[in-house]
C-alpha cells in the first residue's frame, strides 16, 4: 500500500473531490508534475489540460481549467474554475463552442479579444480530448 | 366616515397591489433557493481560495510583483482609489441597496481621487444623479453571476491597476450570514499585502514556488480576483433576493391586515347605510299614513 495524503480538488461552482490519495498528476506551466506523499511544500499553478489522482490503486482523470496548487507534505489543494469528469463531458457542446471560438477568430479581434477566444479554444479542444481518451 | 364605495375601491387597489407583493415573493423565493444551492456549491472555492491565497502572502518571499505595489507615500487625498460596488438591479428589496450605498459613501467622504465601479442599476442611477464619477462602460448585471463575468471584471480591475489608473480598489458587497442577517463588507483587492512572518501558526514557513515566485504570481492574482470576485457576486445576489423576500412577505402581511381593518370598516359604512334607508322609508311611510 502506497503512502497516501490529503488531496482537496474544488472547482469554483463545486467541490469535486476532497480524500486520501496516493498520487495526483497535474498540467503545469512547464509540462506535467506529479506529487506524491511527502513532497515539499510548493505553490504552482494549474494550466488547462488534463489532470490524474489514483485512489486505492485506481486512477481518476479529469478535465481542468486554469488554477491554482498549493503543495505541503501531507496535503495537496488544487483550485480550478471548472472540472469536469470525462463522463460529464458534453461533446457535442464542447465541439459546438469550438466552432464558434474558431469562427471568431477569423474577425478582426483586439488583443484581449483574441486572447480570451485562444483560451475558448483551448479550453473546447482540451475537453474534446479527454472526453475522447476515455471513452 | 367614508361611503362604502370609497372603502370598496381602496381595497380593490390594495388587493391588486397584494397580488404584486404576492408573486415577487414567490418569484424571490424561488430564486433565492437556485442562489442559495450556487452560494453553497461555491462556498468551499471561495473559503479554500482566500486560506490559500493568505497561506502563500505568508510564505511569499520578497517579489517583484506589480501586484504588491503599494501606495503609502502618497498621502490620503492623492490617491486614486477604485471601490466596485454591488447593489441589486431592482429596488423593493427592503435596505439592501440602502445599506450597501450608505457603506460607499462613508467610504468615498473619507476622501481620495475616487472612481466608482458599480455593477446593479439601483446603485448606479444614485450615484450618477449625486453627480460621482461613475465608470459609464463598466455595465455589468447583478443577476445571475457567472465566472465568465467575474472573469471579466477582473481584467478590467487589473489592467486599470497595473497601468497605475488607480492605486487602491475595493470591492463593497453584502455577505449573507444567516438567512435572516446580511451585513455589507468591505475587502481591499488590490494591491496585495504581504503578511507579517510572525502572525503565522501554520507549519511551513518558505514554500518553494516553481518556476519563478514573479510567474506564479503574475498568473495566480488573476485567478485569485476572478474566483474572489465570483465568490462576492454570488454572495449579493444571495442577500438581494433574500431581503427581496424578507420585503415581500411583509408587503404582504401588512396589506392583508389593512384589507382585514378596512373590510370591516366597509360592514360598518354599508350596515349604517341600509339603517338610514330604512329609518328613511319607514318614517316616510308613516307620512303618508297621517
Amino acid at each position: 500500500m502506497a503512502k497516501t495524503f490529503k488531496i482537496e480538488i474544488l472547482a469554483s461552482d463545486h467541490p469535486f473531490y476532497q480524500g486520501e490519495c496516493e498520487m495526483v498528476i497535474f498540467p503545469g506551466i512547464d509540462g506535467e508534475m506529479g506529487v506524491l506523499a511527502g513532497h515539499e511544500p510548493m505553490v504552482t499553478c494549474l494550466m488547462s489540460g488534463e489532470m490524474r489522482f489514483q485512489v486505492d490503486g485506481v486512477w481518476h482523470f479529469a478535465a481542468v481549467t486554469d488554477g491554482i496548487v498549493e503543495i505541503t507534505p501531507d496535503h495537496v489543494e488544487i483550485l480550478s474554475d471548472t472540472i469536469e469528469r470525462p463522463e460529464d463531458i458534453d461533446q457535442h457542446r464542447a465541439k459546438l463552442a469550438k466552432q464558434k471560438a474558431e469562427e471568431k477568430l477569423r474577425q478582426h479581434l483586439s488583443k484581449q479579444e483574441y486572447y480570451q477566444t485562444m483560451a475558448a479554444v483551448n479550453r473546447a479542444v482540451n475537453r474534446l480530448k479527454v472526453k475522447k481518451r476515455h471513452i | 366616515m367614508a361611503n362604502a364605495r370609497e372603502i370598496r375601491s381602496r381595497m380593490k387597489s390594495i388587493q391588486d397591489i397584494m397580488k404584486i407583493t404576492n408573486a415577487m415573493y414567490l418569484i424571490s423565493s424561488a430564486k433565492l433557493k437556485k442562489a442559495r444551492k450556487s452560494l453553497q456549491a461555491t462556498h468551499p472555492y471561495f473559503e479554500a481560495l482566500q486560506d490559500t491565497i493568505y497561506d502563500i502572502l505568508v510564505r511569499v518571499p520578497h517579489v517583484n510583483s506589480v501586484f504588491f505595489r503599494q501606495s503609502g507615500q502618497k498621502k490620503q487625498a492623492e490617491k486614486s482609489i477604485g471601490y466596485f460596488v454591488i447593489t441589486a438591479d431592482k429596488g423593493l428589496a427592503g435596505a439592501y441597496n440602502h445599506n450597501v450605498i450608505k457603506k460607499a459613501e462613508e467610504e468615498i467622504n473619507k476622501g481620495g481621487d475616487v472612481s466608482l465601479f458599480v455593477v446593479g442599476q439601483v446603485g448606479r442611477q444614485y450615484f450618477i444623479k449625486k453627480g460621482r464619477r461613475v465608470d459609464c462602460e463598466f455595465l455589468y448585471i447583478a443577476q445571475e453571476p457567472t465566472l465568465y463575468r467575474a472573469q471579466s471584471i477582473a481584467e478590467t480591475m487589473i489592467d486599470l491597476f497595473t497601468q497605475g489608473h488607480l492605486d487602491e480598489v475595493y470591492v463593497i458587497y453584502t455577505e449573507m450570514i444567516t438567512s435572516m442577517k446580511a451585513e455589507v463588507k468591505m475587502v481591499k483587492l488590490l494591491p496585495l499585502e504581504p503578511k507579517k512572518f510572525e502572525n503565522r501558526t501554520l507549519g511551513y514557513p518558505h514554500a518553494l514556488f516553481d518556476p519563478t515566485p514573479e510567474i506564479v504570481m503574475e498568473r495566480l492574482v488573476p485567478n485569485y480576483l476572478k474566483g474572489l470576485l465570483f465568490g462576492v457576486l454570488v454572495e449579493s445576489f444571495s442577500s438581494e433576493q433574500n431581503a427581496r423576500m424578507t420585503a415581500m412577505e411583509a408587503a404582504t402581511k401588512s396589506a392583508k391586515d389593512m384589507l382585514k381593518s378596512l373590510e370591516l370598516q366597509y360592514n360598518r359604512a354599508r350596515q349604517a347605510a341600509i339603517t338610514q334607508e330604512i329609518t328613511e322609508v319607514a318614517s316616510g311611510a308613516q307620512g303618508l299614513k297621517k
